[in-house]
């Protein structure tokens, strides 16, 4: 594989959307990446077969057919060693990179479970109003219901969760970033699509573009993970 | 002969789905292969909301195929079942949910009733569990029975056909798998709490 160093020539990121039928805001994607970065699109299922030696991320919707991506699971291992990042958005039922974990749901009742709130944010999540920048139209848990495991060395970004009935605790990472050592990042929002939030270009801070920014440009995590995380 | 199949496009909402209700279905099935599946080894076949359409059109000729022969298919929207259904006529229209934040107004409701009661359908799923949003509305065919209308008629959100050949349709335009899967909206689990076992018993009284 090529070396990754250069995919975004030192000038213009490249992000590649993958769409699936059906995916929210699967035209308005290219509307949304910043206009100085490269940007395309292809159906989900052409990642079988497509060159992602120029592609700086790859983005996928939560709507993606993922007994598919398990099946080219070998490709995308490949991407992400040659210093390729993801954009991940969805439940992962079948994990489909060896970093992924099941999603797990949190109970939604005290309805605070559903507040989003800061772990590591870095420049991923660090200029966004954690009151509100999680809420559709003032609403509680559109964003996210749960989480997923996150691999050793990750970045926790954001946490979900708290009490259920019984008094348990469940809380965990809805956002989190890792790097694979000496490959690319993968950035994991446990929702169903995070450009839904505080992305729209009229919109600063603008948490679409920092994420992207951050996954490409940052040194978060760092290439050595530091001892603990939250 | 099996009693249900369950399609899936693979997205994680339709594969949560299946884990939860497979004591009541007996296989998923991809629809990505679904060609290499006979589907008349199934009495009933559910294509859950928010399908891969264009995989849809691709595989179409065999579900009409399995309707026209004596199926039971039922299919939820947004699939555009009107553009590849050809057995039967189905005629979709766009129509928006009225306010989608209705159940967060005190005494709302969404706009819609069961005109049907008696169905069985009906007696097994509560008109609160069948609410929530819907996308778009049918056109009621004369020889089907509707199970939720919008209000005043104008339009149905849930019918149950017979097919010539022995055939059954069951058309609907609300998303319960979609929102059940992603585990946001009680009002859909509640409605697949009550629509497999009631599928279910169908398959099993009906043959």
């Amino acid at each position: 594989m090529a070396d990754r160093v250069l995919r975004h020539d030192g000038r213009r990121p490249h992000l590649l959307y993958l769409r699936s039928t059906r995916s929210y805001n699967r035209d308005r994607i290219g509307g949304l990446v910043p206009q100085d970065w490269r940007y395309s699109a292809a159906d989900v299922y052409d990642l079988e077969t497509i060159d992602l030696a120029e592609v700086d991320v790859v983005m996928l919707s939560g709507m993606a057919d993922q007994i598919f991506l398990k099946s080219i699971e070998a490709k995308l291992v490949d991407y992400l060693a040659g210093g390729g990042h993801f954009l991940l958005n969805g439940h992962i039922l079948l994990p489909f990179l060896p970093c992924l974990s099941p999603f797990r749901a949190v109970p939604p009742k005290p309805f605070t479970n559903w507040m989003i709130r800061p772990a590591q944010p870095g420049a991923y999540f660090g200029r966004m109003d954690f009151e509100n920048f999680h809420r559709h139209e003032g609403i509680l848990g559109q964003y996210a219901r749960g989480f997923s495991d996150a691999p050793a060395g990750a970045q926790w970004l954001c946490l979900i969760g708290g009490p259920g009935p019984d008094g348990t605790v469940l809380e965990g990472p809805v956002d989190w970033v890792w790097r694979m050592p000496g490959g690319g990042k993968v950035f994991m929002h446990n929702g169903d699509h995070i450009e839904q939030f505080c992305s729209d270009p009229r919109q600063q801070p603008n948490l679409f573009h920092d994420i992207l920014n951050a996954l490409v440009f940052s040194d978060e995590p760092p290439a050595a993970p530091a001892e603990g995380r939250p | 002969m099996k009693d249900i199949g369950f399609i899936t496009s693979g997205d994680g909402a339709q594969l949560q789905c299946y884990r939860d209700y497979q004591a009541y279905l007996d296989a998923e099935l991809y629809l990505r292969t679904l060609d290499k599946v006979d589907l008349t080894g199934f009495r009933a076949i559910v294509v859950p909301d928010f399908s891969n359409q264009d995989l849809l059109r691709r595989h179409a000729r065999q579900l009409n195929d399995y309707l026209a022969g004596g199926g039971f298919l039922i299919v939820f929207e947004p699939n555009r079942m009107d553009e590849w259904l050809d057995v039967v006529e189905v005629q979709w229209f766009s129509r928006e949910t009225e306010d989608w934040k209705w159940w967060m107004r005190p005494g709302g409701r969404m706009e819609a009733y069961q005109p049907r009661p008696e169905h069985s359908m009906a007696r097994a799923i509560p008109l609160a569990d069948m609410c929530w949003h819907f996308f778009g509305a049918f056109r009621l065919p004369p020889t089907a029975t509707p199970i939720l209308n919008l209000d005043n008629d104008e339009g149905c959100l849930l019918y149950d056909q017979a097919v010539a050949g022995g055939g059954r349709l069951i058309a609907s335009t609300i998303d319960p798998h979609t929102h059940h899967g992603r585990r946001f909206m009680p009002a859909t689990t509640r409605f697949l709490n009550g629509f497999y076992p009631w599928l279910k018993r169908e398959v099993q009284n009906h043959g």
